[in-house]
């Protein structure tokens, strides 16, 4: 197993401006303010929820090139919110199309860096693993960086070299500039219908959605301590590719979701154990798009865009309903890691 | 307009992502809701499509490895 680092670190880190770029956005200007119900769940869904289409787009049009278009219109789009904080009576409509323009590039760039990462990997899962572990460090310096309105400077220079990085990095291999030809290599299912394998490992990703919101964590109440869940969010999404490469990625998505669940429960004031039933839990992202990548053969930008509308379809019921009671979300918890690690079973192949 | 509606709405906290206000109905949240449904239905619509080619695609080289 070699992993291609440049590809992988290239993709994380221009995952990780992207977070830093669009949560910056978010809670500089409507944290729990009057407009963050909206401007929040219409993030999400414009976000997540196109990303089958932007992906399908891309893999039709091989010749695009996806990540100055994603890089730039996201750029755009900062700006436009930003500015718009002085826009007075407008404010709300400027916005909007700030908003618009943000999360549309979110999404190419979404797309491209799992299109690139998945399509150069030979079949491992570590390089986009990778790739999307990036996100959860930006969340959370987004979200950091929020209180400091000198920072937007330096974030769209960081955004700006992510783009240009991510863009040289495709022209550094030799597959001639156009890698979304490139196929995907990757052999995790059985050999069972792909509309199963869709709703098994699509529903695992809803699933983890919703329950994601309703971890117990009670222990965190400081800044330092939600950097920590973060980090390991991000840390266990990447080492459940890494560990899929290295000891089967059925082995690892049944184990995670199984581990997960004591640790999880029993952990509510207890930091570091959560935060270990948090990285197990989070390993299951890099499985599932393994998984749906192989049913959907050279169709990866389809398999992310599967994964991100079960993460929007997962995370919406919260936007109208809230969460339920901690005893429902426990139960809630071991009820669906079970069925998840049983949809592994029955998905993905014994020997992979 | 859509400001002044939103004022008369009133505050909707979303804190943390932890806890969401109960739905209220509105020009503004319909209109939002009805955005979000058309973008899930397409993308879904673009995925059954997908799962239907790549049926056809598999049906049709299992028969061209049968034939050889």
């Amino acid at each position: 197993m070699s992993i291609k680092w440049k590809t992988a670190s290239t993709n994380w880190f221009m995952h990780f401006c992207v977070e830093v770029v669009c949560f910056y956005c978010l809670y500089r200007l409507f944290d729990g303010g009057d407009y963050w119900w909206i401007m929040a769940i219409s993030y999400d869904a414009l976000a997540f929820a196109p990303q089958v289409v932007i992906g399908e787009f891309f893999e039709k049009h091989p010749k695009i090139k996806p990540f100055p278009i994603g890089g730039i219109t996201l750029i755009i789009g900062a700006i436009i919110m930003i500015l718009g904080e002085n826009a007075g009576t407008l404010f709300f409509t400027v916005e909007l199309i700030g908003l618009f323009f943000l999360t549309i590039g979110n999404g190419i760039m979404h797309i491209a860096g799992a299109l690139r990462t998945l399509r150069v990997s030979d079949g491992r899962l570590s390089e986009s693993a990778i790739f999307v572990g990036g996100g959860s460090f930006g969340v959370i310096t987004g979200r950091l960086l929020a209180k400091s309105s000198g920072a937007f400077i330096v974030i769209m220079i960081l955004m700006l070299a992510a783009t240009i990085l991510s863009e040289l990095e495709t022209r550094s291999d030799g597959s001639d500039n156009n890698f979304i030809k490139i196929p995907c290599k990757h052999d995790l299912v059985k050999d069972i219908p792909i509309a199963h394998i869709v709703l098994i490992l699509g529903g695992i990703v809803v699933v983890r959605g919703y329950i994601g919101y309703g971890l117990p964590t009670a222990w965190n109440q400081t800044t330092i301590q939600t950097i920590f869940l973060f980090c390991f969010m991000g840390l266990g999404k990447m080492l459940g590719g890494v560990l899929s490469d290295i000891f089967g990625a059925r082995k690892v998505g049944v184990l995670s979701c199984l581990i997960a669940i004591p640790c999880l429960l029993i952990s509510n004031n207890i930091m570091w154990l959560s935060l270990i039933g948090v990285a197990l839990f989070s390993m299951t992202m890099a499985i599932t798009l393994g998984g749906l990548v192989s049913a959907l053969k050279d169709k990866p930008g389809i398999a992310f865009g599967v994964t991100t509308l079960g993460l929007f379809l997962g995370t919406a019921p919260m936007f109208f309903f809230g969460l339920p009671s901690r005893m429902i979300c426990d139960i809630l918890i071991t009820v669906m890691s079970i069925l998840s690690a049983t949809g592994f079973m029955y998905c993905l192949k014994k020997n992979r | 307009m859509i400001d002044i509606i939103l004022k008369l709405d009133g505050a909707r906290p979303f804190r943390e992502g932890r806890a969401a206000t109960p739905f209220v109905d509105d020009i503004v949240s319909n209109t939002v809701l009805f955005i979000i449904a058309v973008v899930v239905i397409v993308a879904i619509f673009v995925i059954i499509e997908n799962i239907k080619g790549n049926r056809k695609n598999k049906n049709s080289s299992k028969k061209d490895s049968d034939a050889k």
